[in-house]
């Protein structure tokens, strides 16, 4: 209707002098500016300056039962530009303590189970019937750095590098990705890539692949690498004013040398009784496929919920299914409290074994490693966040999971399937994160 | 009225004003009083037309040469010439003149014999300009008032009483706002300010006060004023353009 199109014309023409004026919109777009309609809420941004140094500080405290334990501090600074560049630097390290399955089964009353000394040193003296574990010690300093800049008015590339330093691991990472929206900002295409490439150099050498455990001299060298290559397509979507919906498809291709040089494949006699330990035989590559689909529902400005749903898939014979689902609300301008629940389940590599039985011929891959396992977990979590008068947002975390497996395996033989080979995991999350902007803290008038 | 608000009041601009905090933190309320102050007193002087040196003097005193402005001073004067073209020459900083002024970035010509008033502009910009100073410090909900000049943002409503012109100091209404401006025109308070430019009367027979709600109080104030000038079209003016608006005769 014309005469409507002439008065939106004259609303849009008023609406966008008035933001000029205010310097909401650079002089140089004000022309393109597109008013909103006129019955949904106009959000302003009344800040028209982008130039700002953010900080970020946390620090993150993971606990299983009687495992492991890793301290996590983190701190990073994001510096946004006035001309919507921005940079970031992250740091990260983590102490990691405690014990960890081996991947040998249990001793039993006939035979002890390979007493072990572990990738960073102790001894652990595994009872009859209960998974052996090894003590491990190490830290691992981490930096990432990441820089973003628009590429013309509808894209974003961010270009990325990372660097991951253990005492025996070193990772090298870059990464690229190009955000592009269309359809008035409703739509926006996700495109990246992610190589990276990693060394290993194990305590006390390099094992052979079903190399016999402790077996002197049996080493190939000392260091060994492999490299991956990620991907990314992504699509996000605003369905409608209260709906945004995201997909991810995430293949990601690694070759080289993909075993865990610490686990441990028990080799039994017939009637499970554990005789000696073989070092684990992984395939040299492996391609994974990633697909994540989530929604974001605005029930109302203060209610938001969230449905994540990822499927994961490999040529290793894993499927893994993770439901989240998070409900965010904001009961004070500045405050927010989120619980959330995440269900996983994970079915086993085809090259699982729980042992190996002598006489028999070795499959062409092994490995005991839990992790490659099927693997049931549930996640209890609460996220609650304040913000304070000067900007500044102090969030905590915490949360509680459970992770159960098979027990009692069908593959297990004889005496071992009366043991617990698969004990429940229980494990707590706490973290503690504050992010600040120093100008706004410190500024005097 | 809420207890857990901050109320600082002040004038500037020839105005009362105020501006309210959702918060109890009097040190807080402080910092952002003394900077609406600051910002107040500076757009003030800055804009003044009746100090001498200001920028606006300096134009009206130009005697017919260009004059190079500031870009602030480039920015008023672009939505000046916008809200002239967009009011077909009814909403005019120079009363009957704009047409025959010079202004090409950084430099503005009058013609001889005229002036340019920023008035109709300064206090609405300086609600916003305001405003957007102290959310930028802190994210605490905040309105500023200037005299009638109303720009609010963050998560609160407020509630915003319209005085009633045949009545002064009596509230017609209550309006409630969230995030935007408000600006109010009328003929009660200084009878006829506003000038027809097409006829150099002052607006008549229209309603005595308009208020509008709109996304700013710049925008707002560009159609109160603009509605006033319509004189007696004024509600049907308003109306064809769907704005939020309260017109009271």
């Amino acid at each position: 209707m014309a005469a409507t199109d002439k008065k939106n014309e004259l609303r849009r023409r008023a609406m966008t002098a008035a933001a000029t004026l205010l310097g909401l919109v650079p002089a140089a777009q004000a022309g393109k500016f597109t008013a909103p309609n006129s019955d949904q809420q106009p959000n302003l941004d009344l800040t028209p300056s982008n130039d700002r140094w953010t900080w970020d500080s946390s620090f993150l405290q993971y606990n299983e039962n009687d495992r492991i334990a890793v301290s996590e501090p983190q701190v990073g600074v994001r510096r946004d530009f006035d001309d919507a560049r921005a940079m970031t630097i992250l740091a990260t390290v983590d102490v990691i303590s405690g014990s960890t399955p081996l991947g040998t089964l249990p001793a039993t009353a006939n035979a002890s189970a390979a007493t072990v000394t572990s990738a960073s040193g102790r001894a652990s003296n595994p009872g009859i019937g209960s998974v052996p574990t090894s003590h491990m010690a190490d830290t691992r300093l981490g930096l990432n750095g990441s820089y973003e800049r628009p590429v013309g008015t509808d894209s974003k590339e961010i270009v990325g590098a990372e660097v991951g330093k253990e005492h025996d691991f070193l990772s090298l990472g870059a990464n690229y990705t190009l955000n592009r929206d269309f359809n008035e900002k409703n739509t926006t295409l996700s495109l990246g890539v992610s190589p990276e490439y990693d060394f290993v150099r194990p305590n006390g050498g390099l094992p052979f692949a079903y190399g016999t455990y402790q077996a002197p001299g049996e080493f190939q060298g000392t260091q060994k690498s492999k490299y991956l290559m990620g991907g990314l397509l992504g699509l996000t979507q605003v369905i409608n004013q209260r709906t945004l919906m995201q997909f991810n498809y995430s293949p990601t291709y690694e070759n080289g040398y993909l075993n865990d040089p610490y686990k441990l494949v028990s080799v039994t006699d017939a009637n499970g009784n554990p005789l000696y330990a073989v070092h684990e035989n992984r395939p040299g590559s492996r391609l994974e496929h990633s697909f994540y689909w989530l929604t974001r529902y605005n029930y109302t400005s203060q209610d938001v919920f969230s449905l994540g749903l990822r499927y994961f898939t490999d040529n290793w014979g894993i499927r893994s299914e993770t439901l989240d689902f998070g409900y965010r609300r904001q009961y004070h301008p500045r405050r927010f409290v989120e619980p959330h629940v995440r269900y996983y389940h994970q079915s086993a590599a085809d090259f699982y074994r729980v042992g190996l039985v002598q006489g028999q011929v070795f499959p062409n891959f092994a490995s005991a490693d839990y992790r490659l396992n099927s693997i049931d977990g549930v996640t209890f979590g609460l996220r609650m966040g304040w913000t304070m008068l000067n900007g500044s947002e102090l969030i905590l975390r915490a949360e509680y999971y459970a992770q159960t497996g098979e027990s009692h395996p069908d593959s297990a033989i004889g005496i071992q399937r009366t043991y617990d080979l698969f004990p429940t995991l229980g494990a707590t999350i706490f973290q503690i994160e504050y992010r600040f902007e120093p100008s706004k803290i410190w500024t005097k008038t | 009225m809420d207890e857990n608000i901050i109320r600082h009041r002040f004038q500037a601009m020839g105005c009362p004003c105020e501006i309210l905090l959702d918060s109890t933190d009097s040190a807080l309320g402080d910092m952002q009083l003394e900077m609406a102050l600051q910002e107040a007193r500076r757009i003030e002087e800055k804009f003044s037309r009746f100090r001498q040196g200001t920028i606006v003097d300096r134009i009206n005193k130009s005697d017919g040469k260009p004059v190079e402005v500031d870009e602030e001073t480039a920015a008023i004067l672009d939505y000046a010439a916008e809200c002239y073209e967009m009011s077909n020459g009814l909403f005019d900083i120079t009363r009957r003149a704009w047409d025959k002024v010079k202004w090409k970035r950084p430099y503005i010509q009058l013609p001889r014999g005229f002036e340019i008033d920023f008035g109709g502009i300064c206090k609405e910009f300086a609600a916003d300009r305001i405003l957007s100073l102290l959310m930028k410090r802190y994210c605490v909900a905040t309105l500023v008032n200037l005299g009638g000049d109303i720009a609010v943002a963050g998560e609160r409503l407020w509630s915003v009483g319209i005085e009633d012109p045949a009545h002064p100091g009596e509230i017609v209404r209550t309006i409630h706002l969230h995030e935007g401006g408000v600006a109010t025109s009328g003929t009660t308070k200084r009878p006829g300010h506003i000038l027809n430019p097409k006829t150099g009367q002052p607006a008549t027979a229209g309603p005595r006060s308009v208020t509008i709600a709109a996304r700013t109080c710049t925008e707002a104030g560009f159609w109160s004023t603009l509605a006033i000038l319509h004189g007696a079209g004024a509600e049907a003016f308003l109306k064809e353009q769907s704005l939020e608006y309260w017109c009271y005769r």
